[in-house]
Parts: C-alpha cells; structure tokens; sequence
C-alpha cells in the first residue's frame, strides 16, 4: 500500500543511526515520505506500523528515537483495518 | 463536461455529453480511500483536478490531475499545522476552493483554513483563523470540528467567508489576517442562548459567482439569505416542510433560483419518506417541492457537499445520496433522472465543464 501511495521501492538499503534518522532520509528520495508515517505532532500515525527485527515498535514511546545498527531490518506496513462503519 | 464525485471508497467521473443526455463512469480514483471533495479549475487555461483525500493510513493528502484524470498524482504538500505550533494535527480534507486566480483554498478537521498558491506544492495556514482566540470554546457537530464551506467574493478577494460546524459563519475583509463571527440573526436551537455570538451549527452555503453579496445559508434548523455578504441574515425558511438539511446550491445564471433538500428527524431522511429537491426562483420568498423523477419511498440523506449546479443552459443541478446514487435535473430542477446508481456513500460532488 504504501509503494502505491508513495511509488517507493518494495526494499532497500538505509544508513541510519535511529528510526527518525531512516524516515528522515528516507523523505529526502521520496517527498511526503515522512507526512505519511507521522503526524504534525511527530507521533507514528494511529495506522501505520514499524517493525524492526520483528518487533513492531512503532507506537512505543520514543520509538523514533530507536537505535538502529548494521543489519536491521525495518518494515514499515500498513495495520490491518477491515469492517468500516461507514462501508 | 465532467461530474466529480467524491465518495466513502474513492473518487468517481461522470464524463458526461455536450447535451448531458448520456452520462459514461470511470474510477474509483485514490485506492477507494474516503474522498470528501474533488473540484476543478480551469481558470487559468488548462484544467486541473484536485481531490481531497482522507487516507485512514497515510493521512489526508490532495490529489491533482492534469489530465482530465486520467492519472492522479499525490500532490507535493497537503495542509498540516505548524509543528511549533503544537497540538493540532489535520484529520480530514472537507472542502477545497479554487479562487479562479490561481489560488487554492483548503478547509479542515479540526475547524482550520490553508492557502496554496503552487497548485498545492505548497500551504500557509491563516493563523487568525486557526488560532483564534476563541478556539478553545468552539465545539464540533456531529461530523466533527470542520471547515466546510469557504467563499471568496469574487470582485475583492480580500474578502473571505468561512463556515464551520458548529461554531457558524466567520469572515474576513483583509485577506485572511483578521477574523470575526458573523452569524447574526442565525439560529443555534441547541443552545441556552438562541442567537449567540457564534456556536451555530452552519451545514453549507453559497452564491452566485456574478450576484457575490447574496448569500444562502443552509444551517443546522433554518435556511437564510443575506444581502450583504454575510453581515446580517434573513430566515427564509418557514413555509419548507422541514428547515433542516445539509446542502444548498445556487443558480449560475439566476441568482435568486435556489435549491434545498429538507431532511427531518435523527435519521436525516427525507420529509416523510419522500424524496424532493425544493426550489426558490424568487430568491426565498416563496418554495415549491419537486419530485418528478425523484423516489418517493426513499430512507436516504444527502450530504452537505452533495449538490453542485452547473453553468449550462438550461442550468443543471445535481444531487448525490448516501446510498450511491446521483441524480440530474437539466431544466432547473422541473424534473429528475438518475445518472449514476450503486456507488458507495456519496459526499461531494461538483460540476467542471
């Protein structure tokens, strides 16, 4: 969903010291990157999820502020939503 | 000649013929994401499309199209609050309004306005407005906390109107810097105090483009005119058989032909089942219901955004429902055809020739 919303690549490579430091250089190749996952206040927003080896971190506190190191792998998913009221 | 038409899962085309006689569909558009507003702009030569889309993962984002959409792109920016600001985050995209000079006015959730001036690569918030110094007391309706109608006079773009649900009318003369209530004489049933302040619940209103002072007013329990541009409001509602509803469109070429939908009860249905579209050809004096065409045994509602008027001649109008349908009158509302059926939930449409 988000390679559609954004035209990114389904993987790839980041340096990055932190999770802020990956969307951050992530936005910079793809404009609207970073909207996307935050909001104005900088919170992951409510629907998206991160997941770094495994483990979804995305709504922890301070997730952004998560150390990365060599080798890590990130997913950054859309959550699972179905059974909409207004459907 | 296009209808656009936003909708719960998407937006959808109505590429209709020179005569409008025959009506073709394309989409959905935007992944069938919750569409409250596409508008065009062809006023400075080539046409450009704008969706307002509220992605339930990515946000809410404008769409443009240069090509008659064809194809959509996300727009480089959408409206977002200043982050040192703090506090406020965009819910949802309600209402985007080309000034036909090349701006593009954008309304929000919760209750905000942004300007773009580069075909949305780019947006300013009007802080006088977003952060006005009543804003803590402003209380959502029931579709929450929404700037849903803008209005700029076309012959002193300095001069900006607003409505939001439910705080009312707000306007400007001074191009956006500084804001005041202008909800006289408009009715708040819900409240202690019947005419305060602000705290109405405003649902829609509009004008015609070369009549700009004359101003209809849908609200939340009446319908209103004004004559000059929203200082002072008139009820010209009584003789409807229901005074609420949610849109009102006005005539492109006669300025005192009006067109309301009355709604009644919690359900917001149709007076008594039966579905018409009210009309007004001497500016609210007087009002005669039209229902040729129309289903009368109908349980639907149409929403505030859910009537646009064209420039043709004769004028057309055109009326979206919650349960999918759109239908089309191409004699000023005398009578009634169904152009589109089983679409999901309808929110705007809008006409762009």
């Amino acid at each position: 969903m988000l390679m559609t919303h954004l035209g990114i690549e389904p993987e790839f490579s980041v340096q990055a010291r932190t999770l802020q430091d990956l969307l951050v250089v992530i936005d910079g190749s793809h404009r609207g990157f970073m909207d996307s996952i935050c909001d104005e206040s900088g919170k992951v927003r409510p629907y998206v999820n991160i997941f770094l080896n495994g483990e979804n971190v995305s709504h922890k506190p301070q997730a952004l502020s998560t150390r990365l190191s060599e080798g890590d792998e990130v997913y950054i998913l859309a959550s699972v939503a179905g059974g909409d009221s207004s459907a | 000649m296009m209808l656009l038409v936003g909708t719960m899962k998407g937006g959808f085309i109505l590429d209709g013929d020179s005569s409008r006689t025959r009506w073709k569909l394309r989409g959905p558009f935007f992944d069938g994401f919750e569409t409250y507003d596409m508008v065009g702009d062809n006023s400075e030569g080539e046409t450009q499309l704008y969706g307002a889309v509220n992605t339930w993962t990515w946000g809410p984002v404008i769409y443009k199209s240069s090509d008659s959409g064809k194809s959509w792109r996300r727009a480089e920016s959408s409206p977002r609050f200043p982050k040192k600001k703090g506090g406020l985050t965009v819910k949802r995209i309600w209402n985007i309004q080309p000034d036909g000079k090349g701006k593009l006015y954008a309304g929000v959730e919760p209750a905000a306005l942004f300007v773009s001036e580069d075909e949305s690569k780019t947006w300013k918030g009007f802080d006088g407005l977003n952060y006005h110094s009543t804003r803590s007391k402003w209380q959502p309706g029931n579709g929450g906390l929404c700037l849903h109608t803008i209005l700029i006079h076309p012959r002193n773009r300095k001069k900006i109107r607003v409505g939001i649900s439910a705080v009312g009318v707000l306007g400007s003369d001074d191009g956006g810097r500084n804001w005041r209530f202008m909800n006289k004489r408009i009715r708040a049933d819900f409240l202690p105090n019947k005419f305060p302040e602000y705290g109405q619940c405003v649902h829609k209103i509009d004008y015609n483009p070369s009549n700009p002072d004359v101003l209809y007013l849908q609200n939340h329990g009446g319908v209103y005119r004004s004559d000059d541009f929203g200082e002072r409001w008139s009820e010209i509602g009584k003789k409807l058989p229901s005074d609420f509803g949610f849109p009102v469109g006005v005539h492109r070429k006669k300025p005192d032909t009006v067109y309301i939908v009355p709604l009644a009860g919690i359900g917001r249905f149709p007076v008594k089942g039966k579905f018409q579209v009210w009309v007004s050809r001497d500016g609210g004096k007087s009002w005669e219901g039209s229902s040729k065409g129309l289903p009368q045994t109908a349980f639907f509602g149409v929403l505030r955004d859910g009537m646009a008027v064209d420039d043709e001649d004769p004028g057309g109008v055109y009326v979206g429902t919650t349960t999918g349908q759109v239908f089309f009158s191409r004699d000023e509302g005398e009578s009634w055809e169904k152009i589109a059926d089983n679409l999901p939930r309808v929110t705007s449409v809008s006409f762009i020739s």
